[in-house]
């Protein structure tokens, strides 16, 4: 069968999907990958065959400067669900907000030519990113079966339902759907109406662990974790086993401003563990490296380094939270110290915290020392690495991205409203 | 905007809307109005009136919140409804052409000129039987519990406008029709709608012009066009059309601010139906303290110095005509309603208000002392339902009130 992959042009939304394009290409399966222009050499870079749509968005402004501080947008905080925080005006707000300035920013780029594409192409299956609402317009145009792939826990679509529900209580003059509205008028163009499944997706295959995952009463098909984040290459000093106990310290493209604005500097933070009988990989860009005094004797700074190399031989990671080396970490048994305040992070790490598999500090509160002990406890308490453990056994326990395919095969036949076109 | 698809005109909107709701996010109280999802927004307008009487917010609108200065920028030529070169401010949303609503000064004092021995505030006297007998014939269709505003004051509009323009009984339901899509013209010019009620304003406009223009001598529309002169038919048209979009819904939200200030206490009630005579008073003091246009959005026509501000040219300057009506500097303990007060007259909005207004206030006083002779026991029956995204109106969607 034929399996359309779209992501828009963002490539850490689009590596989570690279593994089960493999899979299905392995599986002798017709590939594609659709995204904007920009993000072409990512995809073939992944060995994947890369189809540009439309014309490049200009979302990363708005990404960077508005919706990752959590802490500065009170009432853009995917994962608040507290019900006298969440009320109509703010889950109205959510919808009235990002659905313009993020979802539309995005795929208005690329919808009408990803269209044109899966006509001529008529993918029986398509798989897309969770913003990516162009994939599930495109499926319902052509009758393609179609199935969102998350990234991380399905907060978007837990607001959504915060929404909806929050609307239902509301008077039907006051009633108000900015997402339905411009989906309405996008699938209007080709002919086709909405409905709340192009939202949903007909399922939504999950790469996270099922005790971060949740509870939604979606269809969800499981799926491992399996890490892509870009070419790499293993360093040699990786393959010495480390011989003391190794911690990675990896802050976002954005913690030089999350953090930079603050009294703890990167300096500080490396500072605080120096007289720890410790390895501590840092990884730090040319600028945040310029931003070092001097660098100490048990501290590797390096530029990049594949997670899913290192997080195996690491005691614990201290990070922002993000979607890869969370699920990187989670995959690698070891146990977190987020400094999470983006997105879903604090979400992701609260539940860490819960799970007994590590530690969350909010930036806000971040102290040198404060830090020094938590790495001293996550590697004095041996109930933190048991925990990552457990974490990692359910991450293996679901099937491969290969184990997948009939299943995501047989799911495309129930669903596909048009018959399979002949391959070959 | 009648050519743009809906992807285009809900795009634009979605963007505008999210980009103001964005900014309001941050406290910005113009913002905030312009969000319009409170029932009351006097408290944005004092967080408005704290950054001074004129004042420019996130959103680059400059905003006046003072009486003094309002009223002066009301008569200040400076200040129009379209730039030197017939554009709109980057703020403004719609630009509702086919509704006249761009007029400037100049054809709107003609208009006047032409209009104030049919609809000026003395003329409009020989319109009351009309009033009185739509109004009279509404009720009598009733029962003891209805709406106050979709069941009589919005009918009651309508029926008098439809009985001014003699249109024709087979054309009156889609009369009807239009002049309810017609209902948020006003907001839709500072706030985006929703795509359906946008493109049915849109769509009521073309039709409506589509009738009048194919019945020139229609009552009202005959009478200014044998005024005369040059622009003597396009007038007549603009005329028509202005009381569609705006009068009927200024007029329908003036019976029902008025009447639910007098239903809202039992005394002030009776002491009004007792005196009949209070009502012109109790109408202004509505006008006042719960007008039906809360604001006026004009643009600079040239660069501006006021106030101690420089105002650009093509810079937007919204009156908050009902935070002016609340200025304490000029009105005494302006949140209480007091048909008695003598301090100032109620700044009422833009050029188009003035051509409306006299048949608004007609209209409130003919129902008001029907309903008050009438239904002496009618009171409030149930919550408001206002409008969202209405910041100019405020209208009411729904006010249940029962006579039983």
């Amino acid at each position: 069968m034929r399996v359309l992959f779209t992501s828009f042009a963002h490539n850490t939304h689009f590596y989570t999907l690279a593994p089960l394009a493999w899979a299905f290409r392995a599986a002798g399966h017709e590939v594609t990958v659709a995204s904007q222009p920009s993000l072409t050499d990512t995809i073939t870079q992944a060995g994947l065959p890369a189809v540009p749509v439309g014309v490049d968005h200009a979302v990363q402004e708005f990404e960077q400067r508005q919706s990752n501080r959590n802490s500065e947008h009170p009432e853009i905080n995917f994962a608040e669900t507290r019900p006298e925080i969440v009320t109509w005006d703010y889950a109205l707000g959510l919808q009235s907000m990002m659905t313009p300035l993020m979802y539309a920013k995005v795929n208005d780029t690329m919808v009408d030519d990803l269209v044109e594409f899966a006509r001529q192409w008529q993918p029986d299956l398509v798989i897309w990113e969770p913003f990516t609402y162009a994939g599930a317009v495109a499926a319902r145009v052509t009758g393609a079966a179609h199935a969102r792939l998350l990234w991380g826990p399905d907060v978007q679509l837990r607001a959504r339902k915060l929404f909806l529900q929050r609307q239902a209580e509301q008077p039907v003059e006051h009633r108000d759907d900015p997402l339905a509205e411009w989906l309405t008028w996008t699938l209007d163009r080709y002919g086709c109406t909405f409905d709340e499944e192009i939202v949903t997706g007909q399922w939504t295959i999950d790469s996270t662990p099922e005790s971060t995952r949740l509870p939604l009463d979606q269809h969800v098909v499981p799926m491992r974790y399996v890490p892509y984040n870009g070419t790499s290459v293993i360093p040699d000093w990786l393959r010495e086993p480390p011989k003391r106990p190794r911690v990675c310290l990896t802050l976002g493209v954005s913690a030089r401003e999350v953090l930079g604005g603050d009294a703890v500097s990167i300096s500080d933070l490396i500072e605080a563990t120096a007289d720890l009988d410790i390895e501590l990989v840092a990884t730090l860009d040319a600028s945040q490296r310029d931003l070092l005094a001097s660098v100490p004797d048990n501290t590797r700074i390096v530029d990049f380094v594949p997670m899913h190399a290192l997080l195996p031989t690491c005691s614990a990671i201290i990070y922002h939270g993000g979607a890869g080396t969370w699920s990187t970490a989670m995959l690698a048994g070891v146990p977190h110290i987020m400094l999470a305040e983006q997105y879903d992070t604090v979400l992701k790490a609260e539940r860490i915290e819960e799970l007994g598999a590590g530690l969350f500090i909010r930036p806000n509160t971040l102290t040198a020392q404060g830090l020094r002990d938590m790495v001293v406890r996550v590697l004095e308490e041996p109930s933190f690495r048991a925990a990552a453990e457990r974490l990692r056994q359910e991450v293996l326990a679901e099937p491969t991205p290969g184990e997948l395919v009939p299943v995501l095969e047989r799911l495309t036949a129930e669903h596909r409203t048009r018959p399979e076109v002949p391959v070959g | 905007m009648k050519n743009l698809t809906d992807s285009e005109l809900g795009g634009m909107m979605q963007l505008v809307r999210g980009t103001q709701w964005y900014v309001g996010m941050f406290g910005d109280p113009y913002a905030l109005v312009l969000r319009a999802q409170t029932d009351d927004p006097h408290p944005l307008y004092e967080q408005a009136r704290a950054q001074g009487p004129l004042h420019q917010n996130a959103l680059g609108s400059w905003v006046c919140t003072g009486y003094e200065l309002a009223a002066q920028i009301l008569a200040d030529p400076r200040f129009d409804t379209r730039t030197a070169d017939g554009g709109t401010a980057a703020q403004h949303v719609l630009a509702l052409d086919d509704a006249f609503l761009g007029l400037d000064r100049t054809a709107h004092d003609r208009l006047r000129e032409r209009t104030a021995p049919l609809l000026g505030a003395e003329a409009v006297e020989r319109h009351r039987a009309v009033a009185e007998r739509v109004a009279g014939d509404l009720l009598d269709g009733l029962g003891a519990e209805f709406d106050l505003a979709a069941d009589f004051a919005t009918p009651l509009a309508v029926g008098v406008l439809a009985e001014l323009l003699a249109v024709p009984a087979a054309d009156r339901p889609g009369f009807a029709e239009h002049c309810t899509a017609l209902g948020n013209a006003l907001d839709a010019e500072v706030c985006p709608q929703q795509l359906v009620p946008a493109r049915a304003l849109i769509t009521a406009l073309e039709r409506l012009r589509g009738q009048f223009a194919g019945r020139p001598d229609g009552g009202l529309l005959g009478e200014v066009a044998a005024t005369g002169g040059d622009l003597a038919a396009e007038d007549a048209l603009a005329t028509a059309m202005l009381l569609a979009a705006t009068g009927v819904q200024t007029a329908s939200s003036l019976v029902c601010n008025a009447a639910l200030a007098l239903l809202a206490d039992p005394a002030r009630r009776d002491a009004v139906r007792a005196e009949p005579g209070l009502l012109p008073q109790v109408i202004d003091e509505t006008l006042r303290s719960d007008p039906p246009v809360h604001l006026c959005a004009l643009v600079a026509r040239e660069d501006v110095e006021i106030a101690g501000q420089h105002i650009a040219a093509d810079s937007q300057l919204v009156v908050l005509l009902a935070a002016a009506n609340r200025d304490p500097e000029v009105f005494a303990d302006p949140e209480r309603f007091d048909p008695h007060r003598a301090e100032a007259a109620p700044l009422q909005g833009g050029a188009h208000h003035e051509l409306v207004a006299p048949l608004a206030k007609l209209q409130a006083e003919v129902a008001l002392r029907l309903l008050l002779d009438r239904l002496p026991g009618l009171r409030q029956d149930g919550p408001i339902v206002r409008r969202r995204r209405a910041p100019v109106s405020r209208a009411i969607a729904r006010v249940p009130v029962t006579a039983a």
